[in-house]
């Protein structure tokens, strides 16, 4: 201690002096371990989870919108999937009422609005059909994809939009080319008025020979949207129309399902939304397997723009006997969709949506097959066929299995399918026909409202 | 020429031998005697009798007043002979020079035109400091004498000149007139009787003349209550200024009576206002008690200034030159301010200080050695703006810490202009806005709320009521300044504590580096570039309430009181912001009085030892009543452990505590590494290991609560969080910082002490002062280059601008904002008015879910029907809004609802529409009540009381 002593320091060195190590030395070790050890305590903050699902709460209202006829398919079948009774809405004319006991058969050309409230809200299903063209009715979606729409005099398809409330509705229209993206300022901020349906002839608004595909993006209001494709070889005598069925989203991987078993032309058509190059890989499923055509390479689809493939001549090949669906795998999300005409008659297969739990149908009338494919594990399907008073005339459990897909005969006199699957999820499309051949793609039913987690802003 | 001495005694033998010596002593012979005892209870009337005859003296009864004893004098002396005759007015405290009567009557013939002389007056017994050389009145009432205060006679004054009046002590004049002018008012028993004699006398033409050649010594023992006499009382400042008053609203101008009456009354309330804040609670009822005394009695004034004007001759005007000038009350304001700010300084200037001295003066004198010193005191060099430029420029402690000072300002440019981002809020409009958010009971926000205002809406609504009504100059004031302010405290911390630890200054650079190292606390937390203006304000209050806590070892019980005052104040400011503060320190102080049962048992004993901390933390809640009271009773106790600003909290965790961080906005980690590095190394050096052992302790305290509250969980309507942290960062980095200044001062001086150190010690020396001054020093390279912080000027708009001025036509104009989506979840907002700003940001926080309300916008985004719609319109919503991107499906159900309209939007992907229903208010709106009201009321007269109480000590009369 060299430092100029002091009353209070000279008192302390004495006593330090004297005990080598005095409890002020121990203090002087023992509390910054202390304190770190205290401090290691400290819990980090928990990082608030960003993602509160949502819950389901029973559905309190639905509303289909069914699109207007094309020729011969002026039937409607409205159902409720739990055999629930009651009465509906309809629109037009306003304020009339259509009770639902079992399948409820009508004939109606004109676009047509059903809604329910209460139990017969929820799993409220509807179908459209006619010879060789069926589509199902479904409630209206903030966006949607039709993939291999035309333009041109031999193939062109028609866009509907139905508004079913009272309020306007503006849906804008994206259209996809093989060179990308087209200008079409007709389709874009499209205003339908309260309880009107605009119909838009493709080969008149945007010209064009190639295959394209549309977005349609529902921004204000609520749209019903339906496209009608239509083959018009005028020289092969062939003219033949059917729905072109909607696909929800662009996703990495799509089963085209629903090939039906008589081979002809077929043209597939993939869009590639992304900004990306999108490299998609094709296989090709039947009953008993999955897999890639030996001379098929892949399909590479620019960003923004469709790619056309004419499967004609690999799905009449001897290999692919058997195929019920397309398997596409891409490197970025696209959207897909195969336009078959065999025989005289059109038909389409799109990427279809997957089924976790549960589907159904209101089954329009005559023959007509269930194909399931792309299971994603081993599980169990459970369809079950009632008749028009919502009788059971049919039940039956499948295995599913990944990798092979599984095609079967629907009772004639079927008037609502219900499928149920459990441990596994697949992807499920109803054939139709003969006479021709309709595809109608399941998707999951909602019974369900999602009710999202609700709170106050943070800020 | 005749000239009679006339003498007035009461209790005056301490002083009468000497006065009648310095009678008879007179170069200039008295011609005749008279005097005047009002019943002196000691021996006076037997002195003046003694000295001038039996019959001279009349002994009157103890209440007769000074102008009754002149005039009963008067009464005996032989009729007016001639013109000459002249009467010397003495006191019996009054002991005139030799020569004064001489000087006096030379002046009579110099000045033949005067009816009235006085004699320079100076002080008994010093003999040599000023007391008066002619008198005047003030606008106020105050006594002027044209002097300094203790102003030393060094012949400045001498020169003869016209007054408006002398002191009686010592008066010589002409018989005539004071017999015309009827003496002295009777109004005026003791004091100002001189100021309005000169001035009746001025108005009816005669002259009065001050002869500095004359002069008298005064002990004006009635003025400096060494007499009392039963007219005087206890009470002279009340006679002195009733005097005042009386005589300025006899003699003013008919035409200056009013605004006299008007100035006067308020002036005197400002006075009794004055009085109290500096707790001269005796001498405020003085002046209450004059003002009551003289305006209660107008009859009085009126018969005064009826016999003033019959008297008068000539024009007011020519009185008026004799009288102060109108800037002479100002100069005394700015005295007032001037004696004030230097007693603030002076008080607090350094409890180790006094007890040093109050020890010293225990032990025996001859030990007083003081150790080595400096002096100077650099910093009050630096602080005070008195133009010592050239001191200033050559202390390297004032160019430092000045330098420190701008960096710090330029570091903060950004918040130059409006400031908000992170967890500050964007500010109101108006400073009105602070002031009602303050006051009302219930306010317009989310779907009405009785969660109080936080505590410092009255701090920031008060200072930017000063700043001019700028909220947002509030802000940035304070986040511009908060760095230099904290600097400060902690320079004057520092010096506080090394005193007590020690006897002598820091050396220079270790203080300065703990000033500036505690001062950028707040920046390298990373507080200041999140906007958590809640650490960032208790960061630099944290040093000040430290020290005035420190006040609590004062060795005078008062100074402890006052410290209690002081801390309680500081405490309360800093917990407005971060209320742990208030409750740290109830832990700290019990662990102080816990400890303090072990150690000193005996201290406990003492009330005035322990009332004082007790009283101060007990006065924080009465101090933050308005906003601690309702915060409890409506359930959102929560508040309490959260800090100002808005949600979410900051993320402090083990690292950050350690490394003083707030989050990763802060300075690098390194740098406050280092600063833990020196903190364990300061426990090395033996001297101050106790000092360090302490700040250890408070930083085990610390810890041990931050490692505690961690775990809370605090469910909030809007999130759950955890209690705010921030405010341990700064306590752990003071402590640090104290701990490495004890630390290295010792290291310091062990080294300045001996040459003999060897090399290797002066090495780690050096390594040990370089990696001290990297701290500081990248942290302030670090705050300047860096810009990466959550401020901007403003908030992105959300709502789109109509809407905005929609809302702000009313409560019931509220604009819902749900955000999110189905999948993600919803949160929705209310706005109304202008938006969410700083305060209402922590009520909305804070306030319960509205059961009913949030049902409705469950009901909205999943399945809205006109009933839902109508809900909205009922709770003053009229424009619902899905910001961008929003969820197309809610946005489809919302578009097919009845009872909603669209409306536009600025982008195309934001939803907006019209509530088409009857909005109405009424759970809404502003409501206050009368709890509400007495809480405030409380509070003010709460802090005013603290403010007062803490008010340092005014030296008293005009004599020390």
């Amino acid at each position: 201690m060299t430092e100029p002593t002091t009353v209070a320091s000279g008192r302390r060195s004495g006593s330090v002096r004297n005990a080598r190590f005095g409890p002020l030395d121990v203090l002087a070790v023992l509390l910054p371990v202390l304190t770190v050890a205290a401090l290691a305590l400290v819990r980090p903050v928990d990082d608030p989870s960003e993602l509160l699902p949502p819950t389901a709460a029973p559905l309190s209202r639905t509303t289909l919108v069914c699109p207007s006829a094309v020729p011969r398919t002026g039937t409607l079948a409205l159902a409720n999937a739990d055999g629930v009774r009651g009465e509906l809405a309809i629109r037009p004319p306003a304020d009339d009422t259509l009770v639902i006991d079992g399948t409820a058969r009508t004939g109606l050309k004109a676009s047509y609005v059903a809604q329910a409230e209460g139990e017969l809200a929820s799993g409220l299903v509807g179908t459209r059909y006619g010879e060789g063209a069926a589509t199902a009715c479904g409630a209206p979606q903030p966006q949607q994809w039709f993939t291999g729409v035309g333009a041109a005099p031999e193939h062109f398809s028609t866009l509907e939009l139905v508004n079913p409330d009272g309020g306007p509705a503006v849906a804008d229209v994206t259209v996809l080319g093989p060179d990308g993206p087209l200008e079409v300022p007709a389709l874009r901020g499209v205003t339908v008025p309260g309880g009107r349906t605009l119909r838009f002839d493709l080969s008149e608004v945007v010209p064009s020979r190639d295959e394209l595909a549309l977005q349609v993006l529902v921004s204000r209001g609520r749209l019903g949207v339906h496209v009608v494709d239509q083959v018009d070889e005028v020289g092969r005598g062939v003219r033949t129309r059917d729905w072109l069925p909607a696909q929800g989203e662009p996703d990495t991987s799509a089963y085209l399902l629903g090939l039906g078993g008589t081979s002809g032309e077929r043209t597939l058509v993939v869009a590639n939304p992304g900004d990306s190059e999108a490299r998609v890989s094709l296989e090709v499923i039947t009953k008993e397997s999955q897999f890639a055509p030996a001379d098929l390479d892949e399909i590479r689809v620019p960003p923004g723009s469709t790619k056309t493939v004419d499967l004609t001549d690999l799905l009449a090949d001897r290999t692919t006997r058997g195929a019920t669906g397309l398997v596409l795998d891409a490197t970025t999300p696209v959207t897909a969709g195969l336009r078959t005409v065999a025989k005289g008659d059109l038909s389409h297969a799109v990427a279809g949506g997957r089924i976790v739990e549960r589907a159904a149908l209101s089954m329009p009338r005559g023959p007509s097959r269930l194909v399931l494919g792309g299971a994603d594990g081993v599980g169990v399907a459970t369809y079950v066929v009632s008749d028009e008073d919502g009788l059971e005339i049919a039940r039956e459990r499948v295995e599913l299995v990944p990798g092979v897909s599984i095609r079967i005969k629907l009772p004639a006199a079927g008037a609502l399918l219900d499928l149920g699957v459990e441990r596994s999820s697949v992807i499920a499309a109803v054939e139709v026909g003969p006479p021709g051949l309709a595809v109608l793609p399941l998707s999951e039913l909602v019974v369900d409202a999602r009710v999202p987690d609700v709170r106050p802003a943070l800020r | 020429m005749t000239v009679t001495a006339l003498l007035v005694s009461h209790d005056g033998a301490r002083w009468l031998p000497a006065v009648l010596a310095g009678v008879a002593a007179q170069h200039r012979r008295v011609d005749a005697f008279v005097a005047v005892d009002t019943g002196s209870s000691d021996a006076s009337a037997d002195l003046v009798a003694r000295a001038w005859g039996e019959d001279t003296v009349h002994v009157v009864d103890s209440s007769t007043t000074y102008p009754q004893a002149v005039r009963t004098a008067l009464a005996t002396l032989p009729p007016r002979a001639s013109d000459d005759e002249w009467i010397w007015l003495l006191h019996d405290d009054a002991n005139p020079d030799p020569d004064a009567l001489l000087a006096l009557t030379l002046a009579i013939e110099e000045y033949p035109d005067a009816d009235i002389f006085g004699p320079k007056l100076r002080e008994w017994p010093s003999l040599r400091r000023l007391l008066e050389v002619g008198l005047t009145i003030s606008g106020t009432g105050h006594r002027e004498t044209g002097l300094e205060r203790g102003e030393y006679d060094q012949g400045q004054h001498d020169e003869a000149r016209e007054v408006l009046a002398v002191n009686t002590a010592g008066m010589l004049v002409r018989r005539r007139v004071l017999e015309e002018l009827g003496g002295f008012d009777d109004e005026l028993p003791i004091f100002g009787n001189d100021i309005d004699f000169g001035w009746r006398a001025a108005e009816a033409g005669h002259q009065t003349m001050v002869i500095p050649q004359a002069v008298v010594f005064h002990a004006e023992a009635a003025h400096r209550g060494a007499r009392r006499t039963p007219l005087t009382g206890t009470h002279t400042h009340y006679q002195e200024r009733r005097a005042a008053l009386f005589t300025l609203l006899a003699n003013a101008p008919t035409r200056r009576l009013p605004w006299q009456v008007v100035r006067l009354f308020f002036g005197s309330t400002l006075r009794v206002l004055g009085f109290l804040v500096v707790r001269s609670v005796g001498e405020a009822f003085d002046e209450l008690g004059a003002v009551v005394s003289v305006y209660s009695r107008p009859g009085h004034l009126r018969a005064a200034r009826k016999a003033r004007a019959e008297r008068r001759v000539g024009q007011p005007a020519e009185v008026g030159r004799l009288l102060a000038p109108a800037w002479v009350p100002y100069r005394h304001g700015l005295d007032f301010v001037t004696d004030l700010t230097a007693a603030a300084t002076n008080q607090a200037a350094d409890v180790a200080e006094r007890r040093r001295a109050a020890k010293l003066a225990a032990a025996e004198p001859a030990k007083q050695e003081r150790g080595p010193r400096s002096s100077s005191d650099e910093e009050e060099d630096f602080l005070q703006d008195s133009g010592f430029v050239a001191r200033f420029v050559t202390s390297p402690v004032a160019m430092a810490l000045t330098i420190f000072g701008l960096l710090a300002i330029i570091a903060a440019r950004s918040a130059f202009g409006s400031i908000t981002g992170g967890a500050l809020s964007p500010v109101p409009g108006e400073v009105a806005d602070w002031w009602r958010l303050h006051a009302e009971g219930r306010h317009p926000l989310g779907t009405g709320t009785e969660v109080p205002a936080p505590a410092y809406v009255l701090p920031f609504a008060l200072v930017g009521t000063l700043l001019g009504g700028s909220t947002g100059a509030v802000i940035s004031a304070l986040m511009l300044l908060a760095v230099p302010f904290g600097a400060w405290g902690a320079w004057r911390l520092l010096k506080v504590v090394a005193h007590l630890v020690d006897t002598r200054d820091l050396p220079r650079g270790v203080h300065v580096w703990g000033a500036v190292t505690y001062g950028l606390v707040p920046a390298t937390s990373g507080a200041w570039g999140e906007g958590r203006f809640g650490t960032v304000a208790v960061a630099a209050l944290l040093p000040w309430a430290a020290r005035a806590a420190l006040g609590f070892a004062d060795p005078e019980a008062d100074g402890r009181w006052r410290a209690a005052w002081r801390t309680a104040l500081l405490v309360a400011l800093g917990a407005a912001f971060v209320p742990g503060l208030w409750l740290f320190a109830l832990f700290a102080a019990a662990i102080v009085f816990g400890a303090a049962v072990f150690v000193a048992p005996r201290l406990l004993k003492d009330r005035s030892v322990w009332a004082p901390p007790v009283v101060s933390l007990l006065a924080v809640p009465v101090l933050l009543a308005p906003w601690l009271i309702p915060l409890v009773t409506t359930g959102s106790a929560p508040g309490l452990l959260l800090e100002a600003g808005r949600l979410p909290g900051d993320e402090v965790d083990f690292v950050g505590l350690i490394t003083g961080r707030l989050g990763d906005v802060g300075a690098p980690w390194w740098i406050g590494a280092l600063l833990a590095v020196l903190a364990v190394l300061a426990l090395a050096p033996r001297s101050t290991r106790v000092p360090v052992t302490i700040c250890w302790l408070v930083a085990l305290a610390a810890a041990v609560v931050a490692a505690g509250l961690a775990w809370v969980t605090l469910s909030l309507p809007a999130a759950v969080t955890r209690p705010s942290l921030g405010l341990f960062v700064v306590i752990l980095q003071g402590v640090a910082v104290t701990a490495s200044v004890l630390g290295a001062a010792a290291y310091a001086r062990r080294l300045q002490a001996g040459s003999a150190h060897p090399v290797w010690q002066r090495a780690a020396a050096a390594l040990l002062a370089v990696t001290a001054a990297v701290v500081p020093l990248s942290g302030l390279v670090w705050w300047l280059a860096d810009r990466d912080d959550a401020l901007t000027r403003t908030e992105q708009a959300v709502v789109p601008a109509y809407m905005e001025q929609s809302s702000q036509l009313g409560d019931e104009h509220g604009v819902l904002v749900v955000r999110g989506s189905i999948d993600r979840g919803i949160d929705y907002g209310i706005r109304r008015g202008d938006g969410i700003t700083l305060g209402e940001d922590e009520i909305l926080s804070l306030s319960d879910v509205d059961g009913d309300f949030d049902a409705s916008v469950r009901a909205l985004v999943s399945s809205p029907t006109s009933t839902v719609v109508k809900a909205l319109g009922d709770a003053g919503i009229e424009y619902v809004v899905l910001p961008s991107p929003a969820d197309g499906t809610i946005a489809a159900a919302l578009d097919a609802t009845a009872g909603l309209d669209q409306a536009s939007a600025e982008d195309r992907s934001t939803r907006a529409w019209r509530v088409d229903r009857p909005l109405a208010a009424d759970d809404v709106e502003s409501r206050t009540s009368a709890f509400r009201s007495a809480l405030l009321i409380v509070q003010a007269l709460a802090i005013l009381a603290a403010l007062v109480l803490a008010a340092p000590t005014l030296r008293k009369g005009r004599d020390d």
